[in-house]
């Protein structure tokens, strides 16, 4: 079982994640704020980091750069539905661009991100 | 010395022309490309032609037009979905798998894997920063439109 970190400014979505990755066995912690999120990350090693791309002050692009800059080996799955001027394609693929190792388009389904950590945890990290 | 930004420019499009000369290969066009590679990593959820439209930021007039040929070409197959019949979802042919080992997108992966870290890195955060300008642009001038529309409308 995993440990997860989901960092998204809609309490609803992170809570949602958490409740349907919990109810498979992994630990979850959530962060609505994306600065404290990198912090967290960074102070403590988390298996699976699950970052929304769309975030007021530090967005999920940023956020991917700066955990790997700081050496984050976790595995990152980034989230994204887009926006009305920043279309999804554009979000998730910077996201992978600079480290994501996952992609999900919301809305997905809750299997689709069971089956995306489980797909994760299976691949040894150095 | 800082770069000329005009020429910087040039240099893009020259890159951009031997790209989309590349993307042009297989009987296929960028956009349908780019839907080969949208449906064959797409979660099934996401495997219709709203949810390409949404993903790419473009209408669903101009997805299907790229998805229906596709679908003549034999590449993407249309099947009812399982979780309701109503629905139906695009899945990628054999001959649609086996066309992506021919991506054109290939030929500019390997080149630009031909570049040390320095120089990747320095690519990676030049594109993010024009992506993000360019999006940001194209906001404010859409942005710009609708209140010069409201405005006429208002006067009318």
């Amino acid at each position: 079982m995993a440990t997860a970190l989901v960092i998204d400014d809609v309490p609803a979505f992170a809570t949602l994640v958490r409740m349907v990755l919990e109810s498979h066995g992994h630990t979850v912690t959530e962060r609505y704020d994306s600065a404290e999120g990198i912090a967290l990350a960074l102070r403590q090693p988390f298996d699976v980091v699950i970052v929304d791309m769309i975030m007021p002050g530090i967005d999920g692009i940023e956020t991917v750069k700066r955990l790997r800059a700081g050496g984050s080996r976790a595995a990152v799955i980034a989230v994204s539905g887009g926006s009305h001027d920043f279309p999804a394609s554009a979000a998730l693929t910077l996201s992978q661009m600079h480290g994501a190792d996952r992609l999900l388009f919301k809305p997905f389904a809750n299997d689709e991100l069971v089956a995306t950590v489980d797909e994760l945890l299976a691949v040894p990290r150095g | 010395m800082r770069p000329n930004a005009r020429a910087t420019a040039e240099v893009m499009a020259q890159v951009m022309r031997a790209t989309s000369s590349l993307a042009f290969t297989e009987g296929l066009n960028p956009a349908q490309w780019a839907a080969l590679r949208y449906f064959a990593q797409a979660m099934p959820s996401a495997r219709s032609v709203v949810a390409f439209a949404r993903y790419h930021g473009t209408t669903k007039g101009t997805a299907s037009q790229t998805i229906s040929a596709l679908e003549k070409k034999g590449l993407l197959n249309r099947q009812a979905s399982e979780s309701d019949r109503r629905k139906s979802v695009l899945t990628l042919s054999e001959a649609g798998r086996a066309l992506l080992d021919q991506d054109p997108l290939n030929e500019l992966a390997a080149a630009i894997g031909c570049l040390n870290e320095g120089s990747h890195r320095a690519v990676a955060d030049g594109l993010e920063q024009l992506l993000r300008t360019l999006l940001a642009r194209r906001g404010a001038r859409r942005d710009t439109v609708q209140t010069t529309e409201a405005a006429d409308h208002d006067a009318a």
